[in-house]
């Protein structure tokens, strides 16, 4: 404990410059719009705004972005329990209570139990983060080339377990992922892989046109074609403080769904959405009276929104310690911070403590801001709602291709935003998964070379390397489990069925 | 009717290979010293075996609810504006490609009045040209309009 209150308290005068709480209040107050509003989620937000992070220092960027991300997840829940429709994918659960408290004449209540179970969960998850990542970090410096090529493996495998209806989908938009970073000039032996002849690709895909187009532009494409109204407005409540009632039933759901969103957060492939879903079906199993679910139960509300928060927070573990994004906006966290020139793994919190502990006490800082601006400025955030789409996408549009060209003044990056967009909303329209592709391409550098020094640094070069150690044995027996699951529990449903 | 996981997986077999093939052609190395080939040659097999899977077995299909209609000819114009301002962009300069993008999009794709699309097309294409071009130095192509960005 003593060797994190210094490091800490720095932090905290890092984060309180005027710079960087700038950066903090300006991405919470992006993130709570980007939450209210549908169709936009975080990840496009972040994408959009990767480019202007570029002029700004590494640890102003890197809060306001992840401010975007966990003010997302705040915003998130208004326009579920206001007008029924989910800002982002972990707010679809509060729908189900929180709309029904709302038509109810209980709005406020729900608002308020919500911003509070978010305040609640996204600080026992910054804490978390703070006294776990040095344990693990000083862990992960024992790591070398196997050890690192088997944790990419096994965070692939459950990325792809985790990511949809199906193994086969996630998997395959994975390994699409690794095939697209590997287009460009070889680092070990400087040969051009799948160039075929064009000097753009010889420095690969950049992240930022993939992950505006896939995210930015494929959503815009694929709301073209399922807008259908705009949202008519319900009156904002006034009171929004929960009484001691709520206090009292909620006080279990918010408790257990931090736990809930600490662990799924941690977990990769463990989206804030899964750790929400969790939470709603445990409160549901455990209520005295489960008839109540889907009804207006606060406990559906405050159990959820507590558990994507906390598992926002949980997800900054791995990232930060072994370099590991465990969903898509991590992964553009990741990239802002290896543009900058910060690589994130064990060494981050021993060569760049400032931006470490920075990070973490603007989270703080973020989720007191975010519990102010949210209470009382409700009323004018709903506003923005009112804003025509048939307006703010042509913007949004605009903005991703300015974006794209002002990285290197280059029409080509423009071209590459826009063919990305075409994949984006191809995938979003057959419902597959574009968080396994991104997650993969940002690692896959990585990967290829954590794989490739693994086997040099093998006496007879052969992959019994990794199996012969302990780590990356245990991890490799782990992920093809993984791999192998669905056809174990295939197996063994044939099985019970026969019996 | 064949579905569009099967569809996906035979794809990604004939992709796989061809990817494969490529990848033999820059070099494989050896398991001691693998080459430049030997990672997108593992991907590309990897990608052939998991085709290989959609194909025999696909995930259970999607509900037909949650399925929408494509509206081909709005996604069309859409599609047709942005890449039309990939060639507009550079000749006619910034200002004049996004004042006539923003009108396509408002115009034909959002089917609004021609009106708000013209004074929501000049206003944001003027306004975005003078905060990222003038006032955050972006180099943007001026193209026929004589004022320079980024300077």
């Amino acid at each position: 404990m003593p060797g994190i209150v210094e490091p800490l308290l720095n932090g905290f005068a890092t984060a309180l410059t005027p710079g960087n709480f700038l950066a903090a209040f300006l991405g919470v107050l992006i993130g709570t719009v980007i939450g209210i509003l549908p169709g936009l989620g975080p990840t496009a937000s972040i994408a959009l705004l990767l480019p202007v992070t570029i002029g700004m220092s590494p640890l102003s960027g890197i809060i306001m972005l992840a401010g975007v991300y966990y003010g997302a997840m705040y915003g998130g829940s208004t326009t579920s329990i206001l007008v029924n429709i989910p800002g982002e994918a972990a707010s679809v659960i509060t729908c189900i209570d929180g709309y029904q408290m709302a038509k109810q004449g209980r709005a406020g209540p729900a608002l308020g139990i919500s911003a509070f179970g978010s305040f609640i969960g996204g600080t026992a998850g910054v804490i978390a983060v703070m006294l776990i990542s040095p344990i693990l970090a000083e862990s992960a410096l024992k790591f070398g080339p196997p050890e690192r090529f088997a944790l990419f493996f096994f965070a692939f495998t459950l990325i792809g377990y985790l990511a949809g209806r199906s193994m086969a989908r996630g998997l395959l938009m994975g390994v699409l992922g690794l095939l697209l970073g590997a287009i460009g000039t070889d680092d070990i032996h400087g040969v051009d892989r799948f160039t075929f002849g064009t000097l753009y690709l010889r420095d690969g895909i950049g992240l930022v046109p993939l992950a505006m187009g896939l995210f930015g532009l494929g959503e815009i494409l694929y709301n073209i074609e399922q807008r259908e109204k705009q949202v008519s407005l319900m009156k904002t409540p006034k009171n929004l403080l929960p009484t001691r009632q709520d206090w009292r039933d909620s006080i279990g759901p918010i408790g257990r769904g931090t736990l809930i969103g600490l662990g799924i957060g941690i977990l990769p492939g463990g989206m804030p959405a899964v750790s929400s879903l969790i939470s709603y079906a445990v409160e549901k199993r455990v209520a005295k009276n489960p008839d109540r679910f889907g009804k207006g139960a606060i406990e559906g509300v405050a159990g959820p929104e507590t558990a994507n928060n906390s598992a926002t927070a949980g997800g900054f573990v791995p990232l930060l310690t072994l370099g590991i994004p465990t969903n898509s906006v991590l992964a553009l966290l990741l990239a802002a911070l290896m543009l900058h020139g910060v690589t994130p793994g064990p060494l981050l919190l021993f060569k760049y403590p400032d931006v470490f502990w920075g990070v973490i006490a603007s989270m703080y800082i973020g989720n007191i801001l975010l519990l102010i601006l949210n209470l009382p400025l409700i009323g004018l955030f709903v506003q923005i709602l009112r804003v025509p789409y048939s307006l703010l996408s042509p913007l949004i549009i605009m903005f991703v291709l300015l974006g794209a060209y002002a990285l290197n003044n280059s029409v080509i990056d423009v071209l590459t935003t826009i063919l990305f967009g075409l994949l984006g909303y191809v995938i979003k329209r057959y419902h597959f998964e574009p968080a396994p592709l991104v997650l993969a391409f940002v690692l896959g550098p990585m990967m290829e070379t954590s794989f490739r020094q693994s086997l040099i640094m093998s006496p007879t070069g052969s992959m019994a390397i990794f199996l012969s150690r302990p780590i990356s044995g245990t991890l490799l027996v782990i992920a093809i489990l993984v791999l192998f699951l669905p056809l174990i529990r295939q197996r063994l449903k044939d099985l019970f069925q026969t019996h | 009717m064949i579905g569009i996981d099967r569809m996906v997986g035979i794809g990604a077999i004939a992709g796989g290979i061809l990817l494969a093939f490529f990848s033999w052609q820059i070099d494989l190395g050896t398991w001691r010293i693998p080459g430049p080939g030997a990672w997108p040659f593992l991907l590309a097999v990897s990608v052939a075996s998991i085709g290989g899977w959609l194909v025999l077995c696909p995930p259970p299909p999607i509900p037909q609810s949650l399925v929408s209609k494509p509206r081909w000819g709005r996604l069309g114009i859409a599609l047709g504006t942005l890449f039309g301002y990939v060639l507009i962009l550079q000749p006619l300069g910034y200002i004049v490609a996004t004042l006539l993008l923003l009108f396509a999009q408002v115009h034909w794709v959002e089917n609004r009045r021609w009106a708000t699309s013209l004074f929501t097309a000049v206003l944001a294409a003027v306004i975005s040209f003078w905060v990222f071009g003038l006032w955050l130095k972006v180099l943007l192509p001026p193209g026929i309009i004589p004022i320079r960005a980024g300077s």
